[in-house]
């Protein structure tokens, strides 16, 4: 019932701004004449909640038991932490979304944080695994071996020197 | 009336009349005293005139008899200092002469005297100089070789001490050389991590940087880290707290004990519920404990997908032939 809702929402940002959205259907159903539900349906909320949230209003249930289930609904989505080096695009979201959704299943979404000192790759944190994917661990397990490469060429040049 | 201007008028002229003869009078009366007054001054200066003269004669008079007792004063004054003069010379010679005996009386008995005191004075320097040149000379050649010894023990110091002392200096040079050197290595590797961070974090294109992620994804499932659907379900708080414990301290040796006791954080009942899995799970976990612990990749970790890892390699070795093309 509620799959399709749930299968646009790609990162925790997107599941908060439409919980900020139901919020405000739930208040409107209280209201008599300023935003009634049906004006804040149309005009406080994304055209594509719209639809869906009016598909779900079909079924000729409670609309106020539907919004709750349907935030319940969300507040279970698991999110797939990803921290990563750098600031993605929409279709790089996109790109992660369907492996989630393919690999992981649904009711699944992402939560993207950017930090730049990770290099390249990610950090992944899911149901409390940690994977630590990213460039700068690479870099920092093969760094000894970059030292020593660096400590020879240096050794090198000195003896050259003293000779 | 006119009687009375007639007489008037007489009274007038006579009046007038009598002045005028008044002030002829007294003109003439004026004329006489002035010429009067002027007689008198010629009287006057021809007498100061005779009297100035007598002046100058009764001086020149004077002054003549004064030069005449000057000179005779003189010539009695010459006659007197040539007399005396005579007589201080007689004097002088007899004076001379007594004094040039004298004088040679003094200088005889003086020359006896020195003559003695010579005599006495050689005698006795004789005697000492001879008890002395045998003291003076003991004396030197035990000071002699008190000083040999002393330069010879000195020089053995002095050589034993500028050992040390420049053993010493070659030492902290030595180990300030050393200690130089590890700063400069140091900074050498602290510049090279930098730049090669920095040309690896530049150098990824933003498809790059997906495709590594994908990558780090599909590693992740053949780790079987999104198995757990049915496993271990950590609550949001929990993932979050390892999330937040993992990024503050991305470090894997920083974060955990020795004993490696994280790694039960997330662990919850359903784990219990599907013993496969959850072994399964528990281990991926422990190994990723380990892996944390020791800092070196677990065996499932090192077992990261073959493919995930060449493909990390690759992207490694491209970024690393990048840094050396931009050297």
């Amino acid at each position: 019932m509620y799959e399709e809702i749930l299968g646009n929402i790609r990162t925790k940002d997107e599941a908060e701004k439409l919980l900020d959205e139901i919020d405000l259907l739930m208040e409107s159903l209280y209201k008599d004449h300023e935003g009634t539900f049906e004006e804040t349906l149309n005009k406080k909320v994304r055209n594509w909640v719209k639809l869906e949230i009016e598909k779900l209003l079909d079924s000729k249930k409670d609309k106020k038991e539907i919004l709750s289930k349907l935030k319940e609904e969300i507040d279970g989505l698991n999110y797939l932490k990803m921290n990563m080096a750098f600031e993605p695009t929409s279709a790089g979201i996109d790109r992660f979304f369907g492996f989630v959704k393919k690999n992981i299943g649904p009711n699944n979404a992402l939560d993207i944080s950017y930090d730049p000192s990770l290099l390249g790759g990610v950090q992944i944190s899911y149901k409390g695994e940690y994977g630590d994917f990213s460039l700068r661990k690479r870099f920092d397990e093969n760094y000894s071996r970059i030292e020593e490469k660096i400590d020879e060429i240096l050794n090198d040049k000195r003896r050259k020197q003293i000779e | 009336m006119p009687i009375v201007d007639s007489n008037l008028t007489t009274i007038l002229i006579i009046i007038s009349v009598s002045f005028v003869l008044l002030l002829i009078g007294v003109v003439v009366t004026y004329f006489w005293l002035v010429r009067k007054y002027l007689k008198l001054q010629e009287e006057q200066t021809e007498k100061k005139i005779k009297e100035a003269e007598q002046a100058s004669k009764v001086i020149q008079d004077a002054h003549n008899e004064a030069k005449k007792i000057l000179a005779e004063a003189n010539d009695r004054a010459q006659m007197i200092v040539s007399d005396s003069k005579a007589f201080r010379e007689d004097q002088d010679a007899s004076i001379t002469q007594a004094l040039e005996q004298a004088n040679q009386l003094y200088l005889q008995s003086y020359r006896e005297m020195l003559k003695e005191v010579q005599s006495q004075s050689v005698e006795v320097f004789q005697n000492i100089s001879k008890d002395v040149k045998g003291e003076m000379a003991s004396e030197i050649g035990e000071f002699r070789k008190y000083l040999h010894q002393e330069l010879s023990s000195l020089s053995e110091g002095a050589k034993e001490e500028i050992g040390k002392i420049y053993e010493r200096a070659a030492q902290e040079a030595e180990v300030y050389k050393k200690a130089r050197l590890k700063k400069i290595d140091e900074s050498i590797m602290d510049i090279v991590q930098i730049v090669s961070r920095e040309l690896i974090g530049k150098e990824l294109s933003a498809d790059q940087h997906e495709e590594l992620v994908i990558q780090a994804l599909e590693t992740a499932k053949k780790e079987k880290m999104f198995v757990s659907d049915s496993v271990s379900e950590a609550t949001p708080k929990a993932q979050e707290a390892n999330m937040k414990s993992q990024e503050t301290n991305p470090e894997p040796e920083s974060t955990q004990d020795g004993a490696g006791n994280s790694q039960d954080t997330n662990s919850n009942p359903q784990t219990d519920s599907n013993p496969e899995k959850g072994n399964s799970k528990s281990q991926q976990t422990s190994s990723q404990s380990l892996e944390k612990d020791s800092g070196q990749p677990s065996s499932s970790t090192g077992q990261q997908s073959s493919a995930s890892n060449d493909n990390n390699q690759a992207q490694s070795e491209k970024s690393s032939k990048q840094i050396d093309s931009q050297k």
